[in-house]
């Protein structure tokens, strides 16, 4: 199956390679935009060393968003998720704007969206973006609302990434320039940052239990509990974006240590200065080029339209949230084995629809245990009874779920003893006569009734 | 600094921007209600039964001798049970694990079966055991005989488990109530709280019933355990 962008697929984790079309594509597009860009605005600036550092930070992208960082980071590991934060929005953006030609910029400042990326990139403003963006990319709902489907999970990467365009912009591109924007402003402008990462740390650090929904209920990967995986989360994003900041800081440090106090801030830039109005904008850029240099902009922050669109095929016509996979008639999502205290009885959940007739589901059997039938926990009052069920019907417009408290295959017998992490195999056989394999990922008892998403 | 003033429509901008940027930051969730309660309130008139059960093998005792704690929690089921006593009893160990010992050591939680025929003390023993390997929680198990479990059912105000007829291939399920009772420390039903609470419920709840603040009496109390 082809992954486009995000894999919470709610099966348990594999070392085993899958293709990220959507990302290589986006990735691809960065390279493309940028050798345009430096076809277009060519000059003695555009060195070798300048372009393999945009190209370093296109690589940045795409190791934080292909497999399997991408694919660990999106469904299973709160400490991948953040360690993906950090290359998309302070570790990528910086190497993209460094090695983005000059023309481009100036091109950009001079064209009708001059004013908004002056706006935006105003060292009050893109600090406050950041620390937004920072904050409420981090809030439980947004992460579990968005990360369910390909399009949310794409839209926040795409979220970091402006954030960390904007954030970075001050302090390496080149424009728009402001004149008390020295590189001791851009230092202190830095420190700022590195205090405002302690809340997310602080939020994840100390919290009493795990936040995400998406990762608490991930089928675990190795023995990493979810709540030490967002404490190592927190870690991260206070001793792995600390790093990162402060190492901007101390070149700043130094340059502004080797470079004479005698020239202006825009010297130490090493930026010519030739051409430009007073207030520190390009006064001679061509409207054919801001054009192009907008189209570049909104490729990079708006996002691939084929990404997308892709995205929202593989989302299917049905609820987005779910990772649905075809099962002979029908498709299924979410199965899921609580391991059961004592070996004899297992109930196995998942949701089903029938993907093309309705049907009727009459039988179970299982290559895993010596008996499987379909029971359901019915509750007359408050008493709770268990029940055989004879058939039950798949109409194509719904979504039918087995889950605790209701319906579930119980498992008899089984042959092995299960572990978390296991996977547990059943057949569904239909009244007319076709059959659906399904796998179930053996997750812990109490993770099963809030293992959907 | 140099001095620039900007034009309007910029000062807009940065006015909205710093606007969004501070809505935005004010997002997360608000707190769950502290007046609420995930549990039903009850009005205590039931007591601890104090009947004699098998708690090891020869060995006879009774709810309030073994449950000592600020909050004690009773919930009968069986072992035997796929779906809901091991998935309620999994979420609520959970809980208790994660809760600070301070809180976590005033609540116990006794398990009493409903199907002592196949529910021995070793395997009741070996099911709590896989529910809280590492004795964490304050688990008892209890195992009446038929009559002393409905005996006691009815002592609890809760419905009586029934023994399913077996099926073909000789098992048998136990129709069971579904809600765990919670009792203060003077062994007075307080709460209920039946199938379908989640770990958050239990995590915003139990703290406050360790400290003495139960729910309120609710318009369905009375008919809550039936």
């Amino acid at each position: 199956m082809v992954q486009w962008w995000c894999a919470a697929q709610g099966v348990p984790w594999r070392w085993r390679w899958q293709p990220y079309p959507g990302v290589w594509a986006f990735c691809l597009a960065l390279v493309v935009l940028w050798a345009r860009m430096r076809a277009r605005w060519p000059g003695p600036e555009e060195t070798r060393r300048r372009a393999a550092i945009y190209l370093s930070g296109v690589g940045t992208l795409w190791i934080a968003l292909d497999w399997p960082v991408g694919a660990l980071g999106a469904g299973y590991l709160a400490s991948v998720h953040m360690v993906q934060y950090l290359l998309i929005a302070l570790v990528a953006p910086p190497l993209l704007l460094i090695g983005t030609p000059r023309g481009a910029f100036r091109a950009l400042v001079s064209g009708p969206l001059g004013g908004v990326v002056w706006t935006l990139t105003h060292p009050l403003v893109s600090i406050s973006l950041f620390v937004s963006i920072m904050g409420v990319t981090h809030w439980p709902w947004l992460v579990d609302t968005w990360m369910a489907t390909q399009l949310g999970s794409f839209g926040l990467d795409l979220l970091w990434l402006l954030s960390g365009i904007v954030f970075w912009w001050p302090v390496v591109a080149p424009e728009p320039t402001r004149a008390w924007l020295t590189d001791g402003a851009r230092i202190g402008y830095l420190i700022a940052a590195t205090l405002v990462n302690t809340g997310v740390f602080a939020y994840l650090t100390f919290a009493d239990f795990p936040l995400y929904a998406t990762y608490e209920l991930a089928p675990p990967v190795g023995s990493l509990s979810s709540q030490d995986d967002q404490l190592v989360a927190g870690l991260l994003m206070k001793v792995g974006g600390a790093p990162i900041i402060w190492t901007a800081i101390t070149i700043l440090f130094f340059r502004a240590y080797i470079r004479s106090d005698s020239l202006g801030p825009r010297e130490r830039l090493s930026i010519p200065t030739e051409g430009r109005t007073p207030d520190g904008r390009a006064s001679n850029g061509r409207a054919s080029n801001g054009r192009t240099a907008r189209i570049g902009v909104v490729l990079m922050t708006a996002g691939l339209p084929l990404a997308t669109a892709c995205g929202a095929e593989r989302a299917g016509p049905g609820p987005a949230e779910a990772e649905w996979i075809a099962a002979g008639p029908i498709e299924v999502s979410d199965a899921r084995v609580g391991l059961p205290p004592l070996p004899e009885r297992a109930a196995l959940y998942v949701d089903l629809r029938a993907s093309g007739a309705p049907l009727r589901l009459t039988g179970v059997s299982s290559p895993d245990a010596a008996r499987a039938s379909l029971h359901t926990s019915s509750a007359g009052g408050s008493m709770m009874r268990m029940t055989p069920v004879e058939a039950l019907d798949l109409p194509t417009d719904s979504v039918v779920a087995l889950a605790p408290g209701g319906m579930h295959i119980m498992l008899e017998g089984l042959v092995r003893p299960l572990a978390v992490g296991d996977s547990v195999r059943a057949v569904l056989t239909f009244a007319d006569g076709r059959t659906a394999p399904i796998a179930a990922a053996v997750v812990a008892l109490e993770a099963v009734e809030r293992a959907r998403r | 600094m140099r001095s620039r003033p900007l034009p309007a429509p910029r000062r807009a901008l940065v006015a909205l921007a710093l606007a969004a940027a501070v809505t935005a930051c004010s997002g997360p969730p608000a707190p769950p209600d502290p007046g609420s309660f995930a549990g039903v309130g009850l009005p205590g008139a039931v007591t601890l039964p104090d009947l004699e059960i098998e708690v090891d093998p020869g060995v006879r005792s009774s709810l309030p001798e073994r449950l000592t704690g600020a909050v004690n929690l009773v919930f009968v089921g069986y072992t035997y049970c796929p779906d809901i006593c091991p998935v309620h009893l999994a979420n609520l160990g959970a809980v208790l694990r994660d809760l600070p010992l301070e809180i976590s050591r005033e609540v116990e939680v006794a398990f009493v079966t409903a199907d002592p025929a196949r529910d021995t003390h070793a395997r009741i023993d070996a099911w709590l055991r896989a529910l809280d390997p590492r004795f964490e929680v304050k688990f008892h198990g209890f195992r009446p005989t038929r009559d002393e479990v409905n005996a006691l059912e009815d002592a609890l105000g809760i419905p009586r488990s029934v023994v399913d007829p077996e099926g073909a291939d000789g098992e048998y399920f136990v129709a069971h109530a579904g809600q765990v009772i919670a009792f203060d420390e003077a062994g007075r039903a307080r709460a209920a709280y039946p199938w379908g609470i989640r770990q958050r419920d239990w995590h915003a709840d139990l703290p406050r019933l360790v400290r003495g603040e139960w729910p309120p009496l609710g318009d369905d109390s009375a008919a809550e355990l039936r």
